[in-house]
């Protein structure tokens, strides 16, 4: 009744349970922390895999957690299908480890329930056993064993207390292969109808499915089951389920109600015979740093406080390490210009500006992402994340979002892109594509170059104060765009049924140093490896872009140049000078020789296949006033969008690329249109400027963006659209800012 | 409302409707025996798995500073729900 193991016949054991169970804990001391991690095809979830170090042959399986397996989604449905073995990429366990908070029993075991019915040997692991142990929780593992009809093992996870016990568990589940009994008794007619689903199914193109999965057909209505077999099956297996529905529904059997009243009937014996909890169970240390948590004023004090903290601190402790990483990729590329040899032409340029200047301008960011990281594992770990996302649902529900939305969204204020993998804590597709859409238009820090230079070059005249407006304007600009794209979304693309926001707010507990350590250097290398080569292609794309063709004619005007330099030189000594008049002659034959080189780099960039684009797409960037170059600098800023300010810095001739650079102010605010109906007319009016700060608050040039949507989202779809969204919302917010700005200025 | 006034409503809301009332309205602290559920399919079966079944007694924990979602204890934990769901589940006061 499965279909057959697409890979090479391992043994495998899949690890179930609900959300903050310690489920991933025990995958790591299982494994060792040696994950594989993939996707499965055509949806949203992680696959994570790796080998059972206990056990030679076996490898450990990471279902998503999840409270059920009434599946409302094809993410979801991933759970169910692994286990019934209806999943062509994954062979089907050989047995199941169902992980079960052991100070909330009851709750964990609906689960359990529905994953006996599976049809495969299980074992239930018991995790926070301590937890258990301090609220006066008494359980008495064999008489729960019995109840359930499988082993029960309990786990001190800390201590890595109980893992032989589990291991040997798992070994006799493995090699005596009885499939767990059911404990849920359904009505004999609902059985009924299950079997009589078999014969309308087998006849139609779905075929014969496991009975585990017919019964998710008919108690899920509306379902990512029901769904999937009225896609394939067509309306005569619709019209079977509804049928079946209607026939049950005349004897009193409402399928939408009948599965869970069900099976907590079923539980309340077995839970009840086997564990004891205190008729006044103490007030814990967790009850008691919740009262302040989430109290009216402290609560929301506490909260600020620590957003602020965390926000800052990503900022104040990431930066000296950018800076230090910035400072290296710089004296790299400086040492295989002087050391390597690579002759100074195309090749230096490919690896110098194109490899090094194109990776390291992103991994810059790596340190931040881990400092980040490193703060929103430890919130999630301690459990803290929920309390956020209870404190704020109320404000993000405005938008259509749901409280789980709040920390992403702050994180992409330093960086979108572990903002997009902190989505991975909210469990509705919908909310979680919504907020991974509207996370880059958050003012992330490689944002702040652009504000910078714009605000600080192209606005004259303007006072201090001003500046600091224009400034917080911009920075803020995209949380108030985010608000009514979030809410469009949510009516438009991204609607549909809303289940409702239920969350288990855990008790706190104190993260594993370990589990989080881990976890930040999976994010880090996840950022690397996967966005790190998509960044690589791009940026040696947009070297060459820059680089060919190269006419020899510029080099060759360089080399006169600098022979005119050299010969002044030479002339002076040989006149005979020394000393201070010829240190003179030697800097300013320096200078030209720079100015030289300079203005190659110049004339080479406008030549260039891209400066050749910019001028194509000039007439595009008109209505907002922008010339050629700045349509160059946003055309080589879509790897990143802070390459604008190096690249307006080579176009407008100058040697400090630096944002705060007087030489680029001055020169950008003197620059005149070299051509058309404009010449001569100043290019950065103060429509222009702004619409360049409007322009780049509201664009997504940002490979690792797009790459870590990609990534999270399991197709290039969404990252297209949020890049074609995107870059609409700039054009048109720059053309309105120019236009309006200049009939306010006049 | 004064705070006599807001004892008094305190008052007649112990005292016990008879009509069903919903999660939603409860005050912080409490406890009220689930009747039924009612609402859409999702909604109605999500709020069951997660253990508010009929029969489960349920403690109203407090509300989130701006005033929703609301947090409950049932079958020994704690879950937060928006007051729109909460209203799906109808209570009667626990004895």
């Amino acid at each position: 009744m499965s279909a057959a193991p697409a890979a090479a016949p391992t043994t495998s054991v899949a690890l179930v349970g609900n959300p903050n169970t310690g489920k991933t804990t025990l995958f790591n001391a299982l494994t060792g922390h040696r994950a594989k991690v993939a996707n499965y095809p055509g949806v949203t979830v992680e696959k994570r895999s790796g080998p059972l170090r206990a056990l030679p042959g076996v490898e450990v399986l990471d279902l998503p957690g999840t409270y059920s397996l009434a599946a409302r989604s094809p993410d979801e449905l991933v759970a169910v299908d692994v286990l019934l073995g209806r999943r062509p990429d994954t062979p089907r366990p050989d047995a199941v480890i169902v992980v079960a908070d052991a100070s909330n029993l009851e709750r964990n075991l609906y689960l359990a329930t529905q994953v006996l019915e599976a049809g495969l040997p299980v074992v239930v692991a018991l995790t926070m056993t301590d937890v258990a142990r301090a609220r006066g929780h008494t359980i008495d593992v064999p008489t729960l064993a019995k109840g359930l009809g499988v082993p029960v093992v309990p786990l001190v996870a800390h201590q890595g207390e109980g893992l032989p016990a589990l291991v040997a568990a798992v070994a006799q589940a493995l090699a005596s292969r009885t499939p767990a009994r059911r404990i849920v008794a359904f009505p004999a007619a609902f059985e009924q109808e299950v079997e009589a689903l078999d014969d309308a199914l087998a006849t139609s193109p779905v075929g014969r499915v496991p009975a585990a999965e017919r019964r998710r057909i008919l108690l899920d209505v509306g379902g990512a089951a029901e769904l999937r077999a009225g896609a394939l099956g067509g309306p005569a297996v619709a019209a079977a389920v509804g049928a079946a529905r209607a026939r049950l529904a005349a004897e009193g059997i409402e399928v939408a109600g009948l599965e869970a009243p069900l099976r907590y009937l079923a539980l309340g014996p077995v839970v009840g015979a086997a564990v004891v909890v205190p008729d006044d169970p103490p007030a814990t240390w967790s009850d008691r740093i919740d009262a302040v948590l989430t109290h009216r004023v402290f609560g929301t004090v506490v909260f600020a406080g620590l957003m602020t903290v965390v926000f800052l601190s990503i900022f104040a402790w990431a930066a000296p390490a950018m800076d230090w990483l910035e400072g290296r990729f710089s004296a790299l590329g400086a040492w295989v210009v002087a050391e390597a040899g690579l002759g100074g032409g195309a090749l230096e340029s490919l690896v110098v500006d194109g490899v090094i200047g194109g990776v390291g301008g992103i991994l810059v960011f790596l340190p931040q992402i881990l400092v980040l990281s490193l703060f929103l594992t430890i919130l999630e770990d301690c459990g803290y994340m929920a309390r956020a996302a209870f404190l704020m649902d109320r404000l993000l529900r405005w938008c259509g979002l749901s409280g789980k939305s709040f920390i992403p969204m702050l994180s992409s204020f330093a960086c979108a892109v572990p903002g997009i993998m902190a989505t991975r804590t909210i469990e509705n597709r919908r909310d979680r594509i919504a907020t991974i859409l509207v996370a880059p238009l958050m003012s992330c820090s490689a944002r702040l170059p652009v504000y910078a230079l714009v605000v600080s070059a192209f606005l004259p005249g303007a006072s201090l104060g001003q500046r600091a407006l224009v400034f917080a304007a911009a920075y803020f600009l995209g949380i108030v765009v985010a608000v009514p794209v979030a809410f469009l979304l949510k009516r438009t693309l991204l609607r549909g049924e809303a289940p409702p926001f239920l969350m288990e707010l855990p008790p706190y507990k104190r993260p594993l140093v370990r589990s989080v350590l881990h976890r930040v250097f999976e994010q880090g290398r996840a950022f690397v490896t996967r966005a790190g080569t998509l960044i690589l292609a791009t940026s040696v794309v947009i070297w060459a872009l820059t680089w060919f063709p190269r006419d020899p004619a510029i080099a060759v005007e360089q080399d006169r140049a600098v022979a005119t330099a050299d010969a002044t030189v030479e002339a002076a000594r040989a006149a005979g000078r020394t000393g201070e008049a010829l240190a003179g002659v030697e800097a300013g034959a320096e200078a030209a020789k720079a100015a030289a080189e300079r203005h190659a780099k110049g004339r080479y960039m406008r030549e260039s296949l891209l400066g050749q684009a910019g001028r194509v797409v000039e007439p595009v960037f008109a209505p907002i006033g922008w010339d050629w170059k700045v349509s160059v600098a946003v055309l080589a800023s879509f790897p990143a969008r802070e390459v604008v300010v190096g690249v307006l810095g080579v176009l407008y001739d100058l040697d400090g690329e630096d944002e705060s650079s007087d030489a680029l102010r001055s020169q950008v605010q003197t620059a005149t249109w070299d051509h058309g109906p404009r010449e001569g007319q100043k290019v950065f009016d103060l429509g222009a400027a702004l619409a360049l700060l409007v322009f780049f608050a509201l664009c997504l040039q940002c490979v690792s963006t797009l790459a870590v949507m990609r990534k999270e989202t399991g197709s290039w779809g969404w990252p297209a659209f949020a890049f074609a969204y995107m870059t609409a919302l700039a054009y048109g917010g720059a053309i309105l800012t120019a236009i309006v700005t200049r009939a306010i200025v006049g | 409302m004064t705070a006599a006034a807001s004892r008094a409503d305190g008052d007649r809301s112990a005292a016990g409707a008879p009509a069903p009332r919903s999660l939603a309205d409860l005050a912080v602290g409490a406890r009220a025996t689930v009747l039924k559920l009612e609402g859409a399919g999702v909604t109605v079966q999500r709020l069951a798995e997660m253990g508010l079944t009929p029969g489960v007694t349920v403690t109203v924990v407090r509300f989130a500073p701006l005033g929703d979602p609301v947090e409950v204890k049932v079958r020994g934990y704690a879950l937060s729900l928006r007051k729109l769901d909460a209203r799906c589940v109808l209570v009667s006061p626990a004895p």
